[in-house]
C-alpha cells in the first residue's frame, strides 16, 4: 500500500510539473523586454505620447508639424538593420520595396524626400529639434530623450 | 732567493688586488640586485607597504590585475564612444546646421537634383487614310517625350523652392502646316532644327526646354502653406501624380491631354491639411492665377484673375485608403493684339514728335470658363479603384476662331474662319487595378494588371473630337525606380463623320525610369 501511495505521489508530481511548464510557456514576455522598440523624441517636443497611427503618419510625412510651427523630423535607422526592419513591419506595415516606392513616387509628385537614415538614432533624436526616432530598449539612454510610445518586441 | 720572495710578494699583491676588485664587483652586483628587488617591490606595491622581503599575496595580485583590466576596458569604451561621436558628426554634417554650436539641425537636403524619363513604343492600327492620321502615325515607333529634371532647394526650415524642367526633343518634327489638297494652296512643313557646328562641321538638332513648374513654398503650419510661382493645378489624382513612373497606364486620359482644366497655373496657391483625428485628412487648396491665355505663364492680358478651390477628404490606413476630392475653377481667357496708333504723319511719311503715339489693346477673343472636377480613389488590400470627372462650360464673350484641325473635324474649310460657340464639355474615366499578392515569391517586384474605360467629349460642338477608349494593360515594377507598362487600347470616335467610324487599335509599351 505504501508503494502504491509513493507511486501515486510521484505521478502527481510529474503531472504538476508538466502542467506548470505548459502554463508558464504561455505567459507573454515581460513589458520591459530588451527587444521592445521605444519611440523617442527630443525632450523639447511637446507631446508626451503618440498613437501608432500618428507615428505612421509622421514617418510617411503625412503629418509634418507638432501642432505649433515646429517641423517634425522623423529619423530612420539604417536600411537593412534589425531595428529598421522591425519598425517598418510594426508601424508602416509595408515591405522595404514598397516603402522605397512610396518615396520615389512622392519625390515626383511633390518633391518630398524620405526621412534621413542615421546609425545612432538616439543621438540624432537628441540633437535634432522636432526629431523623433526609435531605438531598442536595450540601447536606450533615459537621460537624452523621452519615450512617446513602446512597441513590444 | 731574494728574487723569489719579490716575485711571490708581487704575485700576492696582484692577487689581493684582483680579489679586492672581484669583491667590489660582487658587492656592487649584490647591491644592484637588492636595489632591483626594492624597485620591484615599490612598483608592485605603490601604496608603499613594506612587506620586507615577502612577495604580495596572490589575492592582491589578482585584485590589481582586475583593476588594470577594468581601466583598460573603460578606455576601450571611451574610444568606442569617441568613434561613434565622430561617425555621428560625419553623418549630421551632411545636413545644414542652424547656427554655430546650435543643436538645431535641418535634416532636409540642401539641394536635391533628381528626375525621370520614359521610352515608349507604339503601333497604331487604323483604316488607311483615316482622319486619325492628323494626330498620330500608324507606323510602329519608339518615342521619347523627354527628360524631366527636378531641382529642389531647402532654404530654411519652412521655406523651399522646387523647379521641374522638361527637356524635350521637340520642336523637332512639329507639323507647322498641313498640305490640304483641293482647298487653296498650302504646303506641308515640319520643323527642322538642324544646325551646323562651325568648327567641327557636325550637324546636330537643337531641342527645347519647357518649365513644368517653378515655385517657392512657405510651410509655416500644417494647415496653412503658400506657393508662389508656376504650380501644377491641384485637381484630381493624376495631375498631382504627374510623372510617367507614378501614373499607372501608358497614356494619359484624353480629357487631361486636352486640358479641360489647365495643367498648371502661374500665381499663388494657399493650401493645407487638417487632421481631426488619426488617419483622417481634410485637404484644401485655393488658387489665384493668370488663368488661361496665349501667354498666361508669362503675363495676363486682362484684369480678371482665375480662382479655384479644392477640397479633399481622405482616410488612410496601411491596407485601406479612400479619398474623394473636388476642384472648382473660374477664369476668363482673353486674347488680344497690341496696336500702335501714330498721329502726325507728314506728307513724306515721317513721324513728327509733336503728336502722341497711342497704344491700343484690341481683344480678339474672350471666354468665360467654368469648370468643376471630382475624383475618387479607393485602395483596398491591393485593389485600386480610381475615377475622375471634369465638366466645363465655356461662354464665348468674343468668340474664338477655331483651329484648322477643329474646322476640318467640323466639316468646314480651314481657309474660311469658323468661330467656336458657347459649349459644354464632359470627360471621365474609371480605372480598376489589382496588385497581385506575390510578395512572398517575388519580393518587391510588383505586378499590377489594370483596366480603364474613358469617355470624353471636350467640346460638344465638335463630336469628332470626343472619344471612348477602352484600355487593358500590365504595370510591372521590378524595382522602385523602374516601371514597365504594356497596354492595348481601343478608341472609338463619338462621330462617324469624316471617316472616323472605324475604331483605332493601339498596342504600346513603356519603360519609365526615375533617378
Amino acid at each position: 500500500m505504501m508503494m502504491h501511495y509513493m507511486k501515486k505521489k510521484k505521478t502527481a508530481s510529474i503531472v504538476l510539473l508538466l502542467l506548470a511548464s505548459w502554463m508558464l510557456s504561455g505567459i507573454p514576455a515581460s513589458a520591459d523586454s530588451p527587444d521592445d522598440i521605444l519611440v523617442i523624441a527630443n525632450k523639447q517636443v511637446k507631446p508626451s505620447s503618440i498613437s501608432m497611427d500618428e507615428l505612421r503618419e509622421l514617418f510617411l510625412k503625412q503629418r509634418t508639424k507638432w501642432g505649433g510651427s515646429r517641423r517634425i523630423t522623423p529619423i530612420n535607422a539604417k536600411k537593412g538593420t534589425a531595428l529598421r526592419k522591425k519598425f517598418r513591419k510594426a508601424v508602416l506595415q509595408i515591405s522595404a520595396g514598397a516603402e522605397q516606392t512610396v518615396w520615389e513616387d512622392q519625390k515626383i509628385r511633390k518633391g518630398i524626400a524620405a526621412p534621413p537614415e542615421l546609425k545612432s538614432t538616439q543621438k540624432a533624436a537628441f540633437r535634432v529639434w522636432g526629431g523623433v526616432s526609435y531605438v531598442f530598449r536595450r540601447d536606450y539612454d533615459k537621460n537624452v530623450t523621452k519615450i512617446l510610445l513602446v512597441i513590444p518586441g | 732567493m731574494f728574487r723569489l720572495e719579490l716575485v711571490l710578494g708581487v704575485g700576492f699583491f696582484v692577487m689581493s688586488q684582483v680579489a679586492f676588485s672581484q669583491e667590489s664587483i660582487d658587492q656592487g652586483a649584490a647591491e644592484d640586485a637588492e636595489a632591483e628587488v626594492k624597485n620591484d617591490k615599490a612598483a608592485s606595491n605603490p601604496a608603499g607597504t613594506e612587506s620586507g622581503t615577502e612577495a604580495p599575496p596572490i589575492d592582491e595580485l589578482l585584485k590589481r590585475m582586475e583593476g588594470y583590466e577594468a581601466r583598460e576596458k573603460a578606455r576601450e569604451e571611451e574610444i568606442e564612444e569617441l568613434k561613434e561621436e565622430l561617425e555621428m558628426q560625419a553623418e549630421l554634417s551632411q545636413f545644414e546646421g542652424a547656427g554655430e554650436g546650435s543643436e538645431e539641425l535641418d535634416t532636409e537636403q540642401r539641394i536635391w537634383i533628381y528626375g525621370f524619363f520614359d521610352l515608349s513604343f507604339a503601333k497604331t492600327f487604323y483604316k488607311e487614310d483615316a482622319a486619325y492620321g492628323m494626330y498620330t502615325i500608324n507606323d510602329s515607333s519608339f518615342m521619347m517625350t523627354g527628360l524631366n529634371v527636378y531641382i529642389r532647394g531647402q532654404l530654411t526650415q519652412s521655406l523651399s523652392a522646387l523647379s521641374e524642367l522638361r527637356f524635350s526633343f521637340r520642336p523637332v518634327g512639329n507639323e507647322e502646316e498641313l498640305q490640304i489638297e483641293g482647298l487653296g494652296d498650302s504646303e506641308y512643313t515640319v520643323t527642322d532644327t538642324g544646325v551646323w557646328d562651325p568648327f567641327t562641321i557636325e550637324n546636330y538638332e537643337q531641342h527645347g526646354v519647357s518649365i513644368e513648374r517653378v515655385h517657392l513654398t512657405y510651410e509655416p503650419l500644417q494647415w496653412l502653406n503658400i506657393i508662389a510661382g508656376r504650380y501644377l493645378t491641384p485637381y484630381g489624382v493624376w495631375n498631382i501624380d504627374h510623372g510617367s513612373p507614378v501614373v499607372i497606364p501608358v497614356r494619359w486620359p484624353w480629357m487631361q491631354v486636352r486640358e479641360m482644366l489647365p495643367k498648371a497655373q502661374t500665381g499663388l496657391q494657399v493650401y493645407g491639411t487638417f487632421i481631426p483625428k488619426p488617419c483622417w485628412f481634410i485637404n484644401y487648396a485655393i488658387t489665384l492665377s493668370n488663368g488661361r491665355g496665349p501667354m498666361e505663364s508669362v503675363m495676363d492680358l486682362d484684369e480678371n484673375k482665375a480662382v479655384g478651390l479644392r477640397l479633399a477628404l481622405a482616410y488612410r490606413k496601411p491596407k485601406v485608403e479612400v479619398e474623394i476630392s473636388g476642384y472648382g475653377y473660374y477664369g476668363k481667357r482673353t486674347d488680344e493684339k497690341k496696336v500702335l496708333q501714330v498721329f502726325g504723319v507728314t506728307p513724306n511719311d515721317e513721324l513728327t514728335l509733336e503728336e502722341p503715339v497711342r497704344v491700343k489693346m484690341v481683344e480678339t477673343a474672350v471666354q468665360d470658363e467654368y469648370v468643376v472636377s471630382s475624383s475618387f480613389m479607393l485602395k483596398l488590400f491591393g485593389v485600386r479603384l480610381q475615377s475622375e470627372l471634369i465638366w466645363n462650360y465655356i461662354e464665348q464673350i468674343i468668340p474664338r476662331r477655331m483651329a484648322d484641325d477643329d474646322v476640318i473635324l467640323n466639316g468646314g474649310n480651314p481657309l474660311i474662319p469658323m468661330f467656336a460657340p458657347s459649349h459644354t464639355g464632359l470627360g471621365y474615366y474609371v480605372l480598376l487595378a489589382y496588385q497581385l499578392p506575390l510578395d512572398k515569391y517575388l519580393g518587391s517586384f510588383r505586378i499590377m494588371p489594370y483596366l480603364m474605360w474613358e469617355d470624353s467629349d471636350p467640346a460638344e460642338y465638335i463630336p469628332q473630337s470626343g472619344s471612348r477608349i477602352f484600355s487593358a494593360g500590365l504595370n510591372l515594377k521590378p524595382t522602385p525606380n523602374t516601371v514597365i507598362k504594356a497596354e492595348y487600347g481601343r478608341l472609338s470616335s463619338l462621330s462617324d463623320a469624316i471617316g472616323l467610324g472605324e475604331p483605332v487599335h493601339v498596342v504600346q509599351a513603356q519603360l519609365a525610369v526615375s533617378f
